[in-house]
């Protein structure tokens, strides 16, 4: 069974509030999926979606070819890691793995024993007694020792410090190397992340703004500096993101699809091209959205 | 692979709950010694073991039923187990729970009837449960008693049917605490509320079918004695009000969202 994931036209509503609306897109088996989004777009709601924590009432999902939702064979090996409350919390470290090894089919314990070493997680503490970087440690621990075939990250790094963070993101990109499988990171952490995502897709106010092979979009997104007027009739008819303008010197950043054409023309005429970082861009993508609507 | 998940269900949720049992019981025993053994000093009938946690045991499986609810449920299905499931293992778990304290009790008290005689001991113990509505008027003392109290069959009138009720009266117990507490965790405290009510109408219902003198403490509204039905109708009655809370446990939880 493979584990392409479909979601076709899917919504979700709370009482007269679209979290999500008419969300369509494909994500093809064993890549990583960054999911981006500011507070408020939709991200959770459509991750839950996925991990069957509520069923899809309009549109579909479909993971495999099958419908996710109370279907034992698919959900086992869907997991969700978010940074849940964990201040009552008396199990040990220990109960929770091994709960995890009894459910999920893929588990690996020697791997889970090694990354608790990484993470310098102790086995016999309570969660309730772990820091919250030791507990998203040891969210990321059960998130890539499961090897569920849909492995979903939720902003797992909250409470990491940036060596621990290291870790995770190394030990995520190794294991995805040695047991590819779908990973779907949503992070506000564009910058520090961007080197692990195939592919991103960016939510705004429910709505799939944008869902590209990372490479593609990134390429798109170019900023243009020189003389404030030759850069105007430059850029004229692009997708301007943002001007800046220092004295007579113009920088405009634009989201086009760039062209070998284009950048000799640049050139001749002395613009600097520059290029923009994914984080830049998805501020700047969305943000625009959010001028739109107002 | 849908049946071996829920077996596992089952056995997990049997041994994490056989262990609160244990600790429970263990307490309960501990304060029925101590009761039996003040019965050298100060003169008086003791209660059995059975008799002595009969109605505690029940309130302690309704708790037990609301914790699983608002606990084991969101954590079994967010970690990747069917609702349906979560929902059969559950009640498989609770088959086993109910029966093995029925065994448990039974034991304890066959044994200490065998101790008080083997030694010879000075202590009596009774098997009958006293007069359970001392008032007449519904204030809200009597009304938890109501709810609180089981029908009660001594085991040595006749063991088959003590053990049968206590295990049936446990479930009932346990299925309220579930209903409840998934009625709080999917539909909100109104609904939740709503069900409490509803609840204490289904104990009602079980201790007319047992013949319990329920109507004590609401005879002034509902002038009525208590009922005397054949066995049969009482264990049918018992059996659908069972399902009737499964059935309603299910409608809730089949499509239950799994909360952030």
């Amino acid at each position: 069974m493979g584990y392409d994931i479909e979601v076709s036209h899917l919504s979700l509503r709370y009482d007269e509030n679209y979290a999500l609306k008419d969300v369509s897109f494909q994500l093809k088996e064993g890549k990583i999926y960054g999911l981006f989004g500011r507070n408020g777009a939709g991200k959770t709601s459509l991750l839950s979606l996925l991990a069957s924590y509520r069923e899809p009432i309009e549109g579909t999902i479909k993971i495999g070819g099958e419908f996710p939702f109370e279907n034992q064979a698919v959900m086992q090996n869907v997991i969700f890691i978010y940074d849940k409350d964990d201040s009552n919390n008396t199990d040990t470290v220990k109960s929770l793995l091994e709960f995890q090894e009894r459910y999920r089919p893929d588990y690996d314990r020697e791997y889970a024993d090694y990354l608790l070493k990484r993470f310098d997680l102790p086995l016999e503490k309570q969660i309730k007694e772990l820091s919250r970087g030791k507990k998203s440690a040891l969210r990321a621990t059960i998130g890539l020792a499961s090897r569920a075939k849909v492995t979903i990250f939720d902003e797992t790094y909250l409470g990491m410090d940036s060596p621990t963070r290291e870790i995770f993101y190394e030990e995520l990109l190794k294991d995805h190397e040695r047991v590819p499988r779908t990973m779907i990171l949503s992070t506000h952490l564009i910058a520090e992340m961007d080197y692990l995502f195939e592919e991103i897709l960016i939510l705004d106010k429910g709505k799939l703004l944008y869902h590209e092979d990372y490479d593609s979009f990134v390429s798109r997104g170019v900023s243009i500096t020189g003389p404030a007027d030759q850069v105007d009739r430059f850029v004229k008819g692009m997708n301007v993101l943002t001007e800046k303008q220092l004295g007579p010197t113009k920088q405009v950043m634009v989201y086009e699809k760039w062209s070998e054409k284009l950048e000799r023309e640049a050139l001749q005429q002395d613009l600097e091209i520059g290029a923009i970082s994914l984080q830049d861009l998805f501020h700047y993508l969305t943000e625009e959205g959010a001028k739109k609507d107002e | 692979m849908n049946n071996r998940v829920s077996h596992k269900v089952a056995m997990d949720l049997y041994l994490v709950q056989m262990t609160w049992t244990l600790v429970f019981l263990g307490i309960m025993f501990i304060v029925h010694i101590v009761k039996v053994i003040s019965a050298f000093f100060i003169e008086g009938v003791r209660e059995d073991f059975f008799l002595s946690v009969h109605a505690s045991t029940f309130v302690y499986m309704l708790v037990i039923g609301l914790i699983g609810a608002q606990g084991f449920f969101p954590y079994f299905v967010g970690n990747g187990i069917t609702r349906r499931n979560y929902f059969k293992g559950t009640f498989f778990g609770l088959v086993g729970l109910a029966v093995t304290i029925a065994v448990i009790v039974a034991l304890i008290t066959g044994l200490e009837y065998m101790i008080v005689k083997l030694f010879n001991l000075p202590i009596v113990f009774t098997n009958t449960m006293n007069n359970v509505f001392e008032s007449s008027t519904p204030d809200l003392g009597e009304i938890i008693k109501m709810v609180v109290m089981s029908p009660y069959f001594d085991l040595s009138s006749s063991w088959t049917l003590s053990m049968f009720t206590f295990v049936l009266f446990a479930c009932i117990h346990y299925l309220i605490g579930w209903l409840i507490g998934a009625g709080f965790y999917s539909l909100g405290k109104g609904v939740g509320f709503g069900l409490i009510v509803l609840a204490i109408g289904f104990v009602l219902l079980r201790n007319i079918l047992w013949g319990m003198d329920w109507g004590k403490p609401f005879y002034h509204l509902f002038p009525l004695e208590s009922f005397e039905f054949p066995l049969i109708v009482s264990v049918c009655g018992t059996i659908v009000i069972i399902g009737i809370l499964l059935w309603m446990i299910w409608r809730i939880t089949k499509r239950a969202v799994i909360k952030l």
